[in-house]
């Protein structure tokens, strides 16, 4: 204890803070990623289905959506966090605090994620699917039996990559809405000179990546066989 | 069984396009072994594609069964593709599932219960000699047991057809042999229908009953595999059947007048050749003992294609003059070919 006291003397002072600040971005990351969870998956199935010797391949589709991850994925997070703050008042009724940070993350993970899971799908033998259609499978047992259960291990990585990076993005992004540790270490390590702070901000967004990363080998190894 | 008329498919591509299939008819009976050889591009994938339109021809009919597959909705199309087994060069096994998993898959559609399934699966396991591995993943099977279990699969709801695109292209020859009785086993026991696809006349040989040849994407030779075989007709043909077969290395010999094939006087060098079921060996020692002449086996070789011997012996006779001439006459009698190369 004497320890932490000597090394962080300002993060101490504010323990609660700091947990409720880990908290924060455990919370946005969560919520963030189970809403681009589910969206990306779409998004990438919807890539893998209409794109060039997709099974429903569909030309306009496709470059319509691929053109719109593009594009979200080329504006720069922290100008989509101001860009996007009439819409998240609009629908969380707060464009501040951890609430306000959620919208814009999920809008800048959701296109990044997208692309992991339309990699994932691509890395899937193109034979599995013809061994399905073979066997008289339809589109839709193919999204379900082919590519949702033989691309889990690549879509696992896929989400530990998204997931971390989604962290990052937490910890910008709460710096601009307030709430995180990025607030956290702007507040106090930055504006207020107590360096220790951003490091303590720093090592636990350290421990939580680890954390995620650790999860995600787990998974994919669980499920490679 | 399989009723395949004037199909045409062509694929467009950046670099131009191809036409894959010109014009291809084909009839195949029930119960039947066909094969289809060709080269590299020939177009055959393309060919057993269109059967279960997996390839999409862009003219032409395909009837299976009774049934015109280019003119059934998606969802009679699935139903059908289900009657029409398809085996692959990669095998093209699930890897996320164990054997087991592997052969139920199909079997889920079929509206099969957890105890059926297992029952039927471990039926097949048996009928394809792999029942310790049932709980394995594809991961851990050499190639050869990969395609048995993949045959199982296939064959898992009883399909009327078999198709089979490459089955044993990567896989060793002893491995190959072993594949390919198998397959023969399940025709004979339950008579699918089976589409043979290969590069190896000796796929051919071993277990199609007719077979077609394809050469840029036409049929350019079909018929039964022991008259394919014996007297091929195409280039192609001959080619593949000079691959699989050790009389072609006899009639290279005789042409370049190997040392292997000298004579000595009075001696007269004959290629015998002949097709039947067995007892001509006997022919030989009845013409050497009836007309007192000696034979000096130089070369044979023997095929047997559809249960029939094909058999070429290059002998050299020594005796009488009248005598050898004698033997000659009464193996030509007895349906053997004989020609005199050198006397
Ligand atoms: N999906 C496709 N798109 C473009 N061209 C194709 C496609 N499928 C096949 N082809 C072309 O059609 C021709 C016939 O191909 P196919 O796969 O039927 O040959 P094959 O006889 O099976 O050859 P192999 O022994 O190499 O398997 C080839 O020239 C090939 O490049
Ligand atoms: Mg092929």
């Amino acid at each position: 204890m004497n320890i932490l006291y000597q090394f962080f003397p300002n993060t101490m002072d504010k323990t609660t803070e700091f947990f409720e600040s880990i908290l924060q971005t455990l919370q946005m990351t969560a919520a963030a990623g189970a809403v681009s969870f589910f969206l990306g998956l779409l998004f990438g199935l919807l890539l893998t289905l209409t794109g060039k010797g997709g099974l429903k391949e569909n030309r306009p589709v496709y470059y319509v959506a691929d053109k719109l991850i593009n594009i979200c994925r080329s504006i720069p997070f922290v100008i989509m966090l101001t860009a996007l703050l009439p819409v998240t008042r609009a629908i969380m009724g707060s464009a501040i605090g951890t609430r306000g940070a959620i919208i814009p993350l999920i809008v800048g993970s959701t296109p990044f994620f997208a692309r992991q899971v339309e990699a994932a799908l691509a890395e899937i033998d193109r034979g599995l699917v013809e061994a399905a259609l073979s066997m008289g499978d339809s589109p839709f047992d193919i999204v379900f039996k082919v590519y949702l259960r033989e691309g889990v291990p690549a879509i696992a990585r896929g989400v530990t990559i998204t997931l971390i990076s989604l962290v990052g993005l937490t910890a910008m992004a709460g710096a601009v809405a307030g709430g995180g540790l990025g607030s956290f270490a702007i507040m106090w390590g930055h504006q207020r000179n107590q360096t220790d702070c951003t490091y303590a901000a720093m090592i636990a967004i350290l421990l939580i990546v680890f954390a995620i990363q650790w999860v995600g080998n787990l998974i994919i190894k669980k499920t490679t066989h | 069984m399989i009723s395949i008329r004037n199909v045409s498919k062509t694929f467009a591509s950046s670099s131009g396009s191809v036409e894959a299939l010109k014009e291809v008819s084909l009839e195949i009976g029930e119960g039947e072994i066909y094969g289809v050889i060709g080269l590299s591009g020939a177009g055959k994938s393309t060919l057993a594609r269109c059967i279960n339109l997996l390839e999409r021809p862009d003219s032409g009919s395909v009837n299976v069964d009774g049934m015109e597959m280019t003119s059934l909705s998606p969802r009679e199309l699935r139903g059908q593709r289900r009657g029409i087994g398809m085996i692959f060069q990669q095998f093209n096994l699930m890897p996320s599932r164990t054997v087991w998993g592997n052969i139920a898959y199909p079997l889920k559609k079929a509206g099969l219960g957890r105890e059926e399934t297992d029952k039927r699966v471990r039926e097949l396991l048996r009928l394809v000699g792999l029942e310790d591995k049932i709980n394995a993943y594809p991961r851990q099977l050499s190639g050869g047991q990969k395609q048995r279990v993949a045959i199982a699969r296939a064959i898992a709801v009883r399909p009327k057809v078999l198709i089979c695109d490459e089955a044993t292209s990567a896989l060793d020859p002893a491995t190959t042999l072993s594949i390919l009785a198998l397959l023969k086993q399940i025709n004979r026991e339950m008579g699918i229908t089976m589409v043979v696809i290969t590069h190896e006349m000796a796929v051919v040989k071993e277990i199609c009953d007719r077979v077609a040849v394809m050469e840029h994407g036409r049929i350019v030779e079909e018929g039964s595999a022991l008259s394919v075989f014996a007297s091929p007709r195409s280039e192609v043909a001959a080619s593949f059947v000079e691959s699989a077969s050790g009389a072609a290395r006899i009639n290279r010999l005789l042409d370049e007048k190997s040392p292997a094939v000298r004579i000595e006087k009075g001696q007269v060098l004959a290629k015998l050749t002949y097709m039947g079921t067995g007892a001509n060996e006997a022919l030989i020692s009845q013409a050497s003992r009836r007309f007192g002449v000696d034979c000096n086996i130089i070369f044979g070789n023997m095929e047997v294609v559809q249960d029939t011997t094909i058999g070429v012996l290059v002998l050299a006779f020594s005796g009488e003059k009248e005598s050898i001439t004698a033997a000659a006459e009464f193996l030509s009698r007895n349906n053997v070919i004989v020609e005199v190369i050198d006397r």
